[in-house]
């Protein structure tokens, strides 16, 4: 934590990412104070009407207001994307741990089977879930949750392989701790720092994949706003010259995962185990 | 001894390296000369700046390092202001280079013969099956057991012991006048660390060639050197011929030094202590041994020892060098 | 006396991956330790001595022998049975940075064996760490440092005090001062040297460097491939080392004094690989002693002067004044075997 303190202050441009995601999280929790418009009133007086007046971002093809919409999208994206990322962290990493750090074949097929997952297209697998399940939000979240398990998995087992040799490790087993004492007090605390920074990255993604799997139509259903569906439904009307409807929301989605891929890639430096003075000693 | 002009002098040389956390001074004004077929040791723990001495003088410093001051005389040419095309013509030619690790240095996917023999032609014309028969024939003369076959082997199919004579080979394959031997036997079990010193010894001896012997070993420079000089914190502290500094070093890290590696000085009392660690970044002000020296006095702290000669080729760096005996055993 | 721990016959063997062969790390060590003694293992690569510390914590599984504790044979006992003998049997390793989690304070990682399963209260962990680092001649403000700020000989003194967190009876230090610069080695070695007199607690004390080793340890034990080859007192050992391989050892290494004579007594080659031992003696190939007959028989070891054993049929025998020479050395008459199994 610290480290990130000093990180900032000496690389202050860093603080972009953090203030792009805590913009748009702090706006879709004040969503109901700060939206002009309830997202699902539709006016049929001013179906797309462009940008401006009361309506600063202009109407669909509902017209239900862009803005608000965007805005109460952003509770639909991030609570999906978030709470994807925890689920699949909350899996991915003691799965990895126990795989990396077990030296029985068990942990070697817990390994295999989530690198077997990890092969196969992230899409076409979303698709085919919620093609059976059926489209809603606690059927996207758990698609990305298991989606995006292996990542971790692997991540943390790598990390654990890296340590578990460690004399530090052994020194441990030494003092007379348990495999799940070792595991908890030494391996984890030195392991987990990748870990977080990816979940910022999976976040990003996650907001990538929910879009994609309502832009495709096999994601969370309309009227409810979300910023893949918007883009889905307004996409058709960007060649009659109405882009508003499309093109907002998809600044939005990308702003945003620029910014979880920024406030990712600092964590990264922060964790990076830079451990004795980096000086070319003779 | 000669009254041939020095092969090397290193002239008050600064060498930094820009960090994050500041600029590591890691050689503070080293100087040193070295006499045609002549052995210098050059002892120093980790961090002293040894190895950063080596390629300081080769010229091989890359950003984020780089030689700020002083110069390089080698045979009266200033290596620090040649051309690269001169540089390289010195390099494994005239200056050769032994390093540690040999197995980290060698090029994992050609055979050593090869190896040899690239380096033989980097220099001379010579036809490739020349070279490689000077190669077999070098790789004889430093005791590999079938130096044919073994020619044709990859760098991993050799024991440390091999791989390093390995090295010592591409170092003198041609005739060089100076042998900068960075640890040439560090990570060796010592039994063949003694054959390698021993061959180092028979291959140097006779042809004039110059060495500059760098080791944390004083057992090893006592045996294998005719001078030494003291490397802390990036200066040299003190300098003698072998015999004068083994018995009358006056600086109180030589004196430590002496008393861990010999049974002579082993009665000596404490003159120094392990801590605070080195930190190139940030030197202490005066004598950089002062944070550690059992001995020091207010002006250690403030002022910087210049280079006292005590003669007899002796110099030291310390305000107290003048002083009558450290500590005997009391 | 009891000695505190005695390993018998021990034999840890590697098996390669995709092969039927073996590395032969330890080949039939047998050693006691007696209490408040610090002996030492001696060899270069390859000679087991650091496997045979890490048998002894069963920090790996030895393939065979005895390692007889407390009077149990502690070599079989379960992971679970064994956790609870560990704060008796230290380790200090090798690399004081990698030894410390990079994560904790010193004086957390000091305290942390008095955490195992119960938890002190703070005041009383606070006390003690205080307590320890005195042991180890470390200032008090140290428990605050992280371990990359301070420097190799205040990390292994830090590795040194936690291993004493729990009053072990044992400590293995694997090479301990090697990678410890000259005066940090020098605090290192005076820290165990104080700690050797004031406590009764006995060193395993596994390093290559002999200088370091006459100065510390009391007997010796040298080893080469994977076998004890020579074993004695350390002041007799050096003063008169009888094995060819103790006297090549003594002789390569390079006494700090250039006026110091030097006989020659050289090993040719190199050590023969750990996979395909050769046969009787494994120093045969390089031995100038060697003859045909020391390919035929592996040598035991046998009694060449007072409480001093050497394993090499090129030496002459010695009989001890009262007669004991059928003793089986390296075993105290003390220990009988088949009551322990």
């Amino acid at each position: 934590m610290a480290e990130l303190g000093q990180l900032l202050r000496r690389q202050p441009i860093r603080i972009i990412g953090f203030g792009i995601v805590a913009i748009v999280a702090l706006a879709a929790i004040a969503a109901p104070i700060i939206a002009p418009f309830d997202p699902l009133l539709s006016d049929a007086n001013n179906i797309l009407q462009p940008p401006g007046g009361s309506s600063f971002l202009g109407r669909d093809s509902a017209g239900m207001d862009v803005l608000s919409r965007i805005i109460y999208g952003g509770r639909v994206d991030l609570t999906i994307s978030l709470v994807a990322t925890f689920v699949s962290s909350a899996i991915g990493i003691p799965l990895g741990v126990l795989s990396g750090y077990s030296r029985r074949w068990l942990a070697e097929i817990i390994g295999r089977v989530f690198d077997l997952m990890q092969s196969v297209p992230v899409f076409i697998l979303a698709m085919a879930i919620v093609a059976v399940r059926g489209p809603s939000i606690v059927n996207v979240i758990v698609v990305l949750a298991v989606l995006n398990s292996p990542i971790f998995v692997r991540l943390m087992r790598s990390q654990t392989y890296a340590l578990r040799d460690r004399a530090f490790i052994e020194a441990a087993k030494v003092a007379g701790f348990s495999d799940a004492g070792i595991i908890l007090r030494h391996l984890i605390p030195n392991a987990i720092g990748p870990a977080i920074a990816q979940m910022s990255i999976t976040a990003g993604y996650g907001i990538l994949l929910t879009a994609g799997l309502s832009f495709v139509g096999a994601g969370v259903r309309p009227p409810t706003p979300e910023w893949g569906g918007m883009v889905a439904s307004g996409a058709g009307y960007i060649v009659t010259g109405q882009w508003w409807p499309a093109i907002f929301p998809s600044l939005v989605i990308g702003l945003t995962v620029v910014g979880f891929a920024l406030i990712g890639e600092t964590l990264e430096i922060v964790v990076d185990p830079r451990k004795a003075l980096g000086v070319a000693a003779g | 001894m000669s009254q041939l002009a020095d092969i090397l002098v290193v002239d008050d040389l600064h060498t930094h390296y820009s960090t994050p956390q500041g600029t590591a001074r890691v050689l503070n004004g080293v100087s040193l000369r070295i006499r045609p077929g002549e052995v210098l040791g050059l002892v120093g723990e980790s961090g002293a700046g040894k190895s950063v001495l080596a390629r300081s003088i080769l010229n091989l410093i890359d950003p984020p390092g780089r030689v700020v001051k002083g110069r390089v005389l080698f045979d009266g040419q200033d290596l620090l202001t040649c051309r690269e095309p001169v540089l390289r013509a010195l390099r494994g030619n005239a200056i050769g280079l032994i390093v540690p690790n040999p197995h980290l240095h060698l090029n994992p996917v050609v055979t050593i013969g090869e190896q040899i023999a690239n380096v033989i032609r980097a220099h001379r014309d010579v036809s490739r099956h020349e070279a490689m028969a000077e190669a077999v024939r070098y790789l004889e003369k430093v005791g590999l057991p079938d130096p044919a076959t073994q020619a044709r082997s990859l760098p991993h199919e050799l024991s440390g012991g091999m791989a390093q004579r390995v090295i010592i080979v591409m170092s003198l394959v041609n005739s060089p006048k100076l042998l900068l031997a960075d640890e040439p036997s560090g990570g060796l079990d010592v039994t063949v660390q003694l054959q390698i010193l021993e061959l180092m010894r028979e291959l140097v001896t006779g042809r004039q060639t110059s060495m500059l012997l760098i080791s944390r070993d004083l057992g090893i420079v006592a045996h294998y050197c005719d001078r030494v000089a003291v490397l802390y914190a990036g200066q040299i502290i003190e300098e003698a011929p072998v015999d004068v500094f083994f018995a009358e070093a006056r600086h109180p890290y030589s004196l430590e030094l002496l008393r861990l590696g010999s049974p002579k000085h082993m009665n000596l009392q404490r003159l120094g202590r392990g801590d605070p660690a080195l930190n190139p970044i940030h030197r202490p002000t005066g004598c950089p041994f002062h944070p550690r020296c059992l001995l020091a006095i207010d002006r250690c702290k403030v002022d910087m020892p210049e280079t006292d000669v005590l003669g007899d080729h002796h110099s030291v760096r310390c305000h107290l060098a003048r002083r009558s005996s450290f500590g005997a055993s009391s | 006396m009891a000695p505190l721990l005695s390993i018998i016959d021990l034999v840890k063997e590697y098996p390669i991956k995709g092969s039927k062969s073996v590395v032969h790390a330890v080949t039939g060590v047998s050693l006691e330790i007696e209490r408040g003694e610090t002996l030492a293992l001696v060899g270069e690569s390859g000679s087991g001595k650091t496997t045979t510390g890490r048998c002894v914590l069963r920090l790996t599984e030895p393939t065979s022998g005895s390692i007889i504790y407390q009077g149990k044979d502690i070599s079989r006992t379960s992971s679970r049975e064994f956790r609870k003998l560990r704060r008796k049997l230290q380790l200090v390793s090798q690399n004081p940075l990698d030894s410390l989690d990079p994560r904790q304070r010193l004086g957390d990682v000091i305290a942390e064996p008095l955490k195992v399963g119960w938890h002190a209260p703070e005041s009383q962990l606070e006390h003690r760490v205080g307590e320890l680092l005195r042991l180890v001649n470390l200032p008090a403000e140290v428990a605050a440092r992280y371990p990359h700020e301070v420097g190799g000989g205040v990390q292994q003194r830090v590795a040194i005090a936690r291993s004493f967190a729990n009053q072990p009876d044992l400590v293995v230090l694997d090479e301990p001062t090697s990678a410890l610069d000259p005066l940090a080695r020098a605090d290192v070695l005076e820290l165990l040297t104080k700690l050797q007199g004031d406590s009764a607690v006995s060193f395993l004390f596994i390093s290559h460097d002999l200088n370091t080793v006459k100065r510390i340890s009391s007997r010796i034990a040298v080893m080469y491939l994977g076998r004890i080859v020579e074993l004695g007192a350390t002041n007799t050992v050096f003063a008169n080392p009888q094995h060819p391989y103790t006297r090549a050892l003594l002789n390569s290494m390079l006494v700090a004094d250039p006026s110091a004579s030097r006989q020659s007594f050289t090993l040719r080659g190199e050590i023969p690989s750990a996979v395909k031992l050769p046969p009787g003696c494994a120093l045969a190939s390089r031995c100038p002693l060697a003859t045909v007959e020391c390919t035929k028989i592996i040598p035991p070891l046998e009694l060449v002067g007072e409480g001093h054993t050497a394993a090499c049929i090129k030496l002459p025998r010695w009989a001890a004044p009262d007669g004991h020479h059928d003793r089986t050395p390296g075993l105290g008459s003390d220990v009988d075997i088949a009551s322990i199994r």
